[in-house]
């Protein structure tokens, strides 16, 4: 029974990722597509944190401080784990939509249970490759491992997860009593999201110490990193046990509690206050504004929608605000002789990097397959299709626009770009924004993925999203690569192409979308 | 104010509506009956716009549903068997939604909200998420947001399936009002009584073939609806077997 709830819960992960197209032959297409992308992801992924261990591990032998290795490893398996398991623990155990199917069948609630965690267990060690795979690669190559400390990695790898699953339940459970007693769900999933993203990057930055790469201190001080580092590197059997005692301990106490309250915590309505209607007035406004209102309410009432498709827009202006900080170090270059073409660099690349940030946003390459199960709605109300596909280009620029300009413009000012460069500058990162919007709901259209039973499948795994992001980011790379060998000749020549070739591939989609777009819209699922 | 003339639809090999024709002047209440698969969903999404059809032609208020659906779709509501609304809408503002997308001024509006939200019950629901309503509410809600542009052409699928029996006889005292100021309403139903009770006009349906149709005291005569229902089921499913025998 259990390895059948373990196989259907796989079954429905690998659904996700494999459905892909309304029709078969593009399902073939677009899956192959989708799993080049994934692996090309997967191989950029650990190519970097191959990379990122290559110059560790020279430092740390030069340092003597070789342990140091696996335990900056397992802090990143542990926050890669947590991270990216903590969100689906809240949906695939505290949320899951066939809950209430499971507990009405003959079958243990311990097994439902069990089933789950064993799944998010190997999404643990999924995750946990990622960062060991890699390391390992290059320790081998560049120290060697003993043979106790093969096996002590081994056992590492192995106990790792039961940690970082506990805490990710433990998390997700508070994440799901908190939001299943309030409205706004959304504010609090993203606020969250939001804290544990910034706690990451405070954390990581505050293991580099002061120009070196790690300080070496935190890990001698935080026991459970030193533990497995010394077990690795040394062999110390003494330190690989302490490392399982510690990684199993919490798992097992989580595992007995959440499995005892299981079935109470699943089964406990939890709602938030009911708010009952008072006949408030209405005002009534033209269809369009409608429609763009309604496209907008779609994106900020889904967590999911905000924090996969428009959160690049916030980061956009992180890293703007900690790239301003930089200036004062680039600044200087412009004045020594020789370098003076580095000024002509300045403005293009300030409008390339809000565009590379931006290209983040795809909040338009998923709305065609969000409308699925109220296409009806769309399609028997009298709009035009154009109109519709119009809307979803204006939400993406709602959402997008206003804090990629304003990226550009605290660049701009920290970089002192002058005026007539800093007004191309914000033309051309529009021009950008609006380059991701045409981009995204082109492929949107041209890949639509329906028959999803959690808007994640799209948002996340659906080829149009994918080519969206990583096409916008590979595009305005290249727009660099262009503008950076342009700048030489003249800034102004540089953002002026840049802005163009944006513009005109806008203007060949929009074309595209009023005329052939809006009837391949309206004949969709028909 | 609907004209199906011909109407042939096919998905592959099988023909699920052939050759169908079907005549719903205004104030006319027309019942489409027939066995699950017989095309019923079919016709009706073809009638709306929904669903693109091989041959024949719909016209709504003398519109072709294909060169001008627009027009056609102003002058009609349509009702699914199982409405998915915008979950991340309250209800009024799903209201609202189409409120404006048929371009209803704010006192009608108001007013009508008013009147049919009472009329349901679903007034003090209006402010909760739709994620957070029932089939029934779901399918109120639905009811509601056809009722409020005041349609000429009122096309339904399966509409009182999650109904309470208030609502279902509301709907049905509302449907009768509609008729009575012109509007045509053509409907699929399950329930044979409630066909029988408040339809002038019937339309039975069997394997994507329009078996009978016209006046309901013409098709019944002496009987009861659900007679003449099976017997013309059993009378095809005979006709069949010869076929195929022969």
């Amino acid at each position: 029974m259990l390895k059948i709830l373990i196989k259907s819960r796989i079954a429905g992960i690998v659904h996700a990722f494999s459905q892909a197209a309304s029709k078969k032959s593009k399902r073939k297409v677009s899956g192959a597509i989708v799993a080049l992308v994934a692996l090309l992801i997967i191989g950029l992924a650990l190519f970097s944190v191959g990379a990122m261990f290559w110059l560790l591990c020279t430092v740390a032998q030069m340092g003597n401080t070789e342990w140091a290795v696996f335990s900056m490893a397992t802090v990143y398996a542990a926050l890669l784990c947590i991270i990216g398991s903590v969100f689906t623990v809240k949906t695939q155990i505290f949320e899951s939509k066939d809950n209430d199917l499971l507990l009405s069948m003959p079958i243990p609630t311990k097994y439902i249970f069990l089933s789950r965690m064993i799944v998010l267990l190997l999404i643990n060690y999924a995750l946990e490759t990622l960062v060991f795979l890699p390391c390992t690669v290059v320790y081998s190559i560049l120290i060697g491992l003993s043979f106790k400390g093969a096996a002590s990695l081994l056992f590492v790898f192995l106990l790792l997860p039961f940690l970082t699953l506990a805490l990710s339940s433990i998390v997700g459970w508070i994440i799901s009593e908190i939001t299943s007693r309030i409205r706004h769900k959304t504010v609090v999933t993203v606020a969250l999201f939001l804290i544990f993203f910034v706690a990451y990057m405070v954390f990581t930055m505050s293991i580099s110490g002061d120009g070196m790469l790690f300080d070496i201190g935190i890990f001698q001080s935080t026991y459970l990193f030193w533990w497995s580092g010394d077990a690795i590197s040394n062999g110390n059997m003494l330190s690989l046990l302490w490392f399982a005692l510690a990684s199993l301990i919490p798992a097992a106490v989580t595992y007995f509690v959440l499995d005892k309250s299981f079935i109470r915590i699943i089964t406990t309505k939890k709602t938030a206050n009911k708010i009952k209607y008072k006949g408030n007035r209405t005002r009534s406004r033209g269809a369009y504004f409608s429609l763009v209102k309604k496209e907008l309410l779609r994106f900020f009432t889904s967590a999911t929608y905000i924090m996969n498709a428009g959160l690049g827009s916030v980061l956009c202006v992180v890293l703007s605000i900690y790239f301003s900080t930089l200036a004062k170090n680039i600044l200087p270059i412009v004045d020594v002789p020789d370098f003076e073409w580095v000024g002509n660099l300045i403005g293009p690349m300030v409008a390339i990097v809000c565009a590379f940030l931006g290209g983040m946003n795809f909040v338009s390459a998923p709305s065609i397959s969000l409308e699925e199960k109220q296409l009806w709605i769309l399609h028997s109300c009298p709009i035009n299709p154009k109109d519709v596909l119009m809307d979803k280009l204006t939400c993406h620029l709602v959402v997008c626009a206003p804090l990629t300009l304003v990226s550009a413009v605290i660049l701009c000012v920290a970089f002192k770009v002058s005026f007539g460069m800093s007004i191309l500058v914000l033309l051309t990162v529009f021009a950008s924004v609006l380059f991701c919007d045409y981009l995204g709901l082109f492929l949107g259209l041209k890949f639509p993925k329906f028959g999803w039973q959690n808007e994640a499948a799209v948002v996340k795994q659906s080829l149009a999203s994918m080519i969206a992001m990583f096409g916008s980011m590979v595009f305005f790379g290249l727009m660099g690569f262009l503008s950076f060998h342009m700048s030489k000749l003249s800034g102004y020549f540089a953002i002026i192409v840049v802005f163009a070739i944006c513009a005109i591939i806008c203007g060949i989609i929009h074309i595209y979308l009023i005329s052939s777009g809006a009837k391949e819209f309206d004949n969709l699922k028909k | 104010m609907l004209r199906i003339e011909n109407l042939t639809k096919k998905y592959g090999d099988k023909c699920a509506v052939d050759n169908l024709s079907l005549h719903i002047k205004p104030g006319e209440m027309y019942a489409f009956i027939g066995h699950n698969g017989a095309g019923k969903t079919t016709t009706i999404k073809a009638c709306t716009g929904l669903l693109n059809f091989d041959n024949g032609e719909i016209f709504v208020n003398g519109n072709s549903i294909k060169a001008n659906p627009i027009q056609c779709k102003r002058d009609f509501a349509y009702i699914p068997d199982n409405p998915d609304l915008y979950e991340f809408m309250s209800g009024i503002k799903y209201l609202n939604f189409v409120s404006d997308i048929y371009g209803i001024s704010t006192e009608e509006r108001n007013e009508k909200i008013k009147k049919y939200g009472d009329m349901f019950g679903l007034t003090d629901d209006l402010a909760q998420p739709v994620s957070a309503y029932s089939h029934g509410m779901k399918q109120k809600l639905a009811i509601i947001s056809a009722l409020i542009h005041s349609p000429k052409l009122l096309i339904m699928d399966e509409p009182f399936v999650g109904l309470d029996p208030k609502a279902a006889f509301l709907l049905k005292e509302e449907m009768r009002a509609m008729c009575e100021n012109g509007c045509a309403i053509f409907f699929s139903t399950h329930v044979i009584d409630v066909a029988e009770k408040i339809c002038d006009n019937i339309a039975i349906i069997k394997d994507g073939k329009l078996v009978v149709s016209g006046k309901m005291s013409d098709v019944k005569g002496d009987n009861s609806l659900e007679s003449i229902f099976l017997e013309l089921e059993d009378k095809e499913n005979d006709f069949g077997r010869e076929w195929d025998n022969a």
